[in-house]
């Protein structure tokens, strides 16, 4: 290893967290990587907190050529639940304010009807 | 809708389609990009396979509530927070322990911007960490070097120096937070020095 060459990889060592590919942290839990792809993963693994404690939880894993089903089953029950939740409007600010104003403008208005309906028949 | 239609959107993307119409659709595009990382987490904290599994399914339940009460911007560290908050949450309410908020429960943004790293052209930054890693000690240092200089891998370093594999990361992880824990140190007094003068 040259000088410069050794350099980069020394710079290497302030390398940054980066996003692993599920499919690739997947091969590699699975010995399915060539050397080379193997050691990116694991220089990845360094950095990536997220990825690095899934790895070291998957390798507890007894048979790791199930983990694809396993996968598979978790992604088909949650598009399962999913589906059976309707579409929800999700929280608006404007919304939750409008409630109480609508409910006092109708009590405002009940009154004063019964005020009028008094004032009438009195 | 399949994930693979939408995997050109970022975490970012999706989420906003999420905001903006309601449609839980979005949210499973986007969870299932972490159902390996979720599993895997939840496998290291519980150590049980079906323990694991019902795990991963709460925990997309608990994002997709969560959601909806809170505008999420880092999507993949938040979700890395509510996932180990609900393991150790399981482990407490298991074992009555108390569950100790760290440093590491905050949701943080991703460290994009290292310092160090604009400073990457500079020879000075190499002087500095070819002198910082000398500072490291002989587990941390042998590791880093067998890793990033020769390009070893773990089940190779695992092989040479007789550590687990698991050891070896934590010595090369824990190197490298020191690492650049030194080197920030020695900028500052070589910055304050050059100041002075």
């Amino acid at each position: 290893m040259g000088i410069p060459d050794m350099n980069n990889e020394l710079f290497n060592i302030l390398s940054k967290a980066k996003d692993i590919d599920q499919q690739k942290l997947l091969d590699y839990m699975q010995d399915k990587l060539s050397p080379e792809e193997r050691y990116e993963i694991e220089k990845l693994l360094i950095d990536a907190e997220f990825e690095s404690d899934a790895a070291e939880g998957l390798s507890q894993i007894r048979d790791k050529k199930k983990l694809p089903l396993v996968m598979n089953e978790l992604n088909r029950q949650f598009i399962k639940k999913l589906s059976k939740r309707r579409k929800h409007p999700l929280n608006k600010p404007g919304l939750s304010l409008m409630i109480p104003v609508i409910t006092t403008i109708i009590i405002l208005f009940l009154i004063l009807m019964f005020y009028l309906l008094l004032k009438r028949y009195l | 809708m399949t994930a693979s239609q939408y995997n050109d959107m970022t975490d970012a993307a999706l989420l906003e389609h999420y905001y903006h119409d309601g449609n839980n659709e979005w949210m499973g595009v986007l969870m299932q990009r972490y159902t390996l990382l979720l599993y895997g987490v939840c496998m290291k904290y519980l150590k049980n396979e079906e323990a694991s599994k019902d795990a991963v399914q709460q925990i997309f339940l608990k994002v997709i509530a969560e959601l909806r009460k809170y505008q999420v911007t880092y999507f993949k560290s938040w979700l890395y927070m509510v996932a180990r908050n609900y393991c150790l949450m399981q482990l407490r309410d298991k074992e009555k322990i108390p569950l100790q908020v760290t440093e590491k429960m905050m949701v943080t943004e991703p460290d994009e911007t290292d310092k160090l790293l604009h400073l990457r052209q500079k020879d000075e930054t190499l002087e500095i960490l070819q002198e910082s890693l000398k500072e490291l000690n002989e587990e941390q240092r042998g590791c880093i070097t067998l890793f990033y200089l020769q390009k070893k891998s773990y089940n190779e370093i695992a092989e040479m120096t007789g550590y687990t594999p698991a050891l070896v990361k934590s010595y090369i992880q824990n190197g490298k937070r020191n690492l650049k824990i030194i080197m920030k140190k020695r900028m500052t007094e070589k910055n304050s020095y050059n100041g002075n003068t």
